[in-house]
């Protein structure tokens, strides 16, 4: 159902600077990044704020690009595409979870799952059977026509999820994907990524500052200052339990 | 889910403020079609007066010598500033040419005399010497009697400001200053351009002139045979008169002339409003634009969200862009309609025929996605030159 890279690369960065400015004044909110994912991962990117950890993210999300360094991104070299082809590959190849609710207010939940779909140009059907398969898989298929302010922050975010995860990304990118929610809906959310990794084999990387929500994952990278201080497997991990009907 | 469908639902969902910056080009677009409607249909029912007639008029004024043929507006001063020169002789050395191309020759003499009844004089009312031809030539309708050459005409309104609203007016008498004359005709009310002789009383121009002690004639106005043989009549006309007036103190003109001269001004007339019309809706395209640079701020977010889904940047020019040229065609189409529904009224009111035309459709709709799309462009290029990191981190 979901068409995911099974087996090797997916993300392979070699000494990613981001430097913002000239001269004097420049500041380097990354400075020489090496990373690798394989697929299948699910790994953490934590540090205090200001680590560089959403720079980072913005960079392996095609958000933004590096000044320096290589990016291959499932075996093709992403860090030197135009505007255009950035976007086009963002669309198709990875899905994003934001912190706060970003799913846009004046459409139903399933027209906010087909919106990437829209832009990647899929055929409407196609749009409308990857979208429906995607909030069943979120437990939320009889929210399809509801708008977001006829949601909770837990619900949203998980039809922000399936918004990520409907056209079949190599790499699902998180940004504090709990932090605007409370306990029991973060633990929801977390559970749900540690289904799709488990049952899909997607490639997850959380971007986050609270050890619980590392915990949760398989790695953890711990950034500061713009360099990588530190990465390890996650020994102690936590196993989420749905406190909600979730999963088909 | 295409462009448009997420523009109009962004209109929709700022109802007054889309209202009220449609209006900008509601009333640009009014102004604009109304104006060119109302000229247009002035200027059809002007050219429709002229064809009652036939073209086969022709009218020779006094001119001030040596400016005969450049006279700027011909005809529209008769026996205004120009000292007349002009008399009953003139006419009949046209009528003695007996040429084929003429069918009648008329004078037209304004007479300054008061007219009225015994009961007292009526203001308002012009006296206008002339002959039996000049009202066949000019085509004048009788509702009761005739011009005899001894008796008065009096035009429909005349014959109220007379004697009220009696019947029978025939044989009635009217004063010309002292000089008693019996009523032999009366004229049916007209309309339109010639509505001017519903006013006027007609004698005899003999009569007339004694009456003042006048010698010389407003006018002398000459119906050629054909609308074919009326350049000939002008030719023998100029050429009796050029004889009789070395100095050239006179202007011959045809009735297709006025015409023409009519539908210049009133074009230069519409041109000129129309252009003063467009600086409303040049406003209305910066009241868009600036509602569409605030539209953008607000939905630094939406924008960002868009681009992280893989939204290019045509996608989100497309879609603001969609967005001002709906709000312009939106006003625009309003302003149409409001301005079929004025021009209606106003033609109504005013006794000429005037609608919407095609032409002024289009163009009304011509200008709307214009000004849609040149005030539309710049904030549709801030939006989509947005950076999407930059964008989200807008909260």
């Amino acid at each position: 159902m979901l068409n995911n890279v099974q087996g090797g690369v997916v993300i392979d960065a070699k000494g990613l600077i981001r430097q913002h400015g000239n001269g004097q004044s420049a500041v380097k909110a990354i400075n020489g990044i090496d990373l690798v994912v394989q697929s299948g991962e699910m790994v953490a990117l934590m540090g205090p704020s200001g680590s560089g950890k959403s720079t980072l993210m913005q960079i392996l999300g095609l958000l933004d690009r590096p000044s320096q360094g290589s990016y291959h991104l499932a075996g093709k070299d992403v860090s030197r595409l135009s505007k255009g082809e950035s976007a086009a590959l963002r669309g198709r190849r990875i899905g994003f979870v934001f912190q706060g609710i970003h799913l846009l207010p004046r459409l139903t939940a399933i027209r906010n799952v087909e919106l990437p779909m829209v832009y990647a140009r899929f055929s409407s059907a196609e749009r409308r059977r990857r979208a429906e398969d995607s909030l069943d898989r979120v437990g939320l298929g009889t929210f399809a026509g509801r708008r977001p302010n006829q949601l909770s922050g837990g619900q949203a975010q998980r039809i922000a999820i399936a918004r990520a995860v409907a056209p079949g990304p190599d790499l699902l990118l998180a940004d504090e994907p709990t932090g605007a929610l409370d306990r029991a809906s973060g633990r929801d959310v977390l559970a749900l990524f540690q289904q799709l990794n488990q049952e899909l084999g997607l490639t997850i990387v959380i971007v986050t500052h609270d050890p619980l929500v590392g915990r949760h994952t398989k790695r953890i990278v711990e950034l500061e200052d713009g360099r990588i201080i530190g990465d390890r497997p996650v020994e102690d991990r936590i196993l989420a339990q749905n406190t909600s009907e979730v999963g088909a | 889910m295409n462009a448009f469908t997420i523009a109009l639902d962004s209109i929709w969902s700022h109802r007054l403020r889309s209202a009220l910056t449609a209006l900008g080009i509601v009333i640009g677009v009014f102004a604009v079609v109304t104006l060119t409607s109302l000229g247009a249909g002035v200027s059809s029912y002007v050219s429709g007066q002229f064809k009652v007639f036939g073209a086969t008029l022709v009218t020779v004024s006094p001119a001030t010598p040596g400016q005969t043929a450049r006279h700027p507006h011909p005809g529209f001063s008769p026996g205004g500033n120009v000292p007349s020169t002009l008399t009953l002789g003139d006419v009949s050395a046209i009528s003695a040419l007996h040429s084929p191309a003429i069918a009648r020759v008329a004078p037209m003499a304004v007479i300054p005399a008061p007219i009225g009844t015994s009961l007292g004089q009526s203001s308002g009312l012009s006296v206008i010497g002339t002959n039996a031809a000049y009202f066949l030539a000019e085509q004048m309708k009788f509702s009761g009697g005739r011009f005899n050459g001894t008796g008065v005409v009096l035009g429909s309104k005349a014959a109220v400001a007379l004697f009220g609203h009696q019947k029978h007016l025939e044989g009635r008498t009217v004063y010309l200053g002292k000089t008693p004359l019996v009523v032999s005709g009366i004229l049916k009310a007209s309309t339109g351009i010639t509505s001017a002789e519903n006013n006027m009383v007609f004698v005899p121009v003999t009569t007339g002139l004694n009456a003042v002690g006048l010698k010389n004639i407003s006018q002398i106005v000459v119906q050629a045979t054909s609308d074919q043989s009326v350049n000939q009549a002008v030719s023998a006309v100029t050429g009796v008169l050029n004889h009789r007036h070395p100095v050239h103190d006179f202007s011959v003109t045809k009735d297709t002339q006025f015409l023409t001269t009519i539908n210049k001004t009133l074009s230069t007339i519409t041109i000129f409003l129309s252009g003063l019309a467009a600086i409303s809706l040049l406003v209305g395209g910066i009241g868009i634009m600036n509602i569409m640079l605030v539209t953008v701020t607000e939905r630094f977010r939406e924008i960002g969200i868009r681009k992280a889904l893989g939204a290019r940047d045509g996608d989100i020019l497309v879609q603001f862009l969609a967005e001002s040229v709906l709000l312009a065609l939106l006003g625009g189409a309003i302003g149409v309609g409001l301005s079929a529904i004025a021009s209606h009224v106003i033609g109504k009111l005013a006794g000429f025929p005037a609608g919407v035309t095609v032409g002024s459709i289009v163009l009304a709709i011509g200008f709307s996605v214009g000004v849609g799309i040149v005030f539309g462009v710049l904030p549709a290029l801030r939006a989509s030159r947005l950076m999407p990191a930059e964008a989200l981190r807008t909260e």
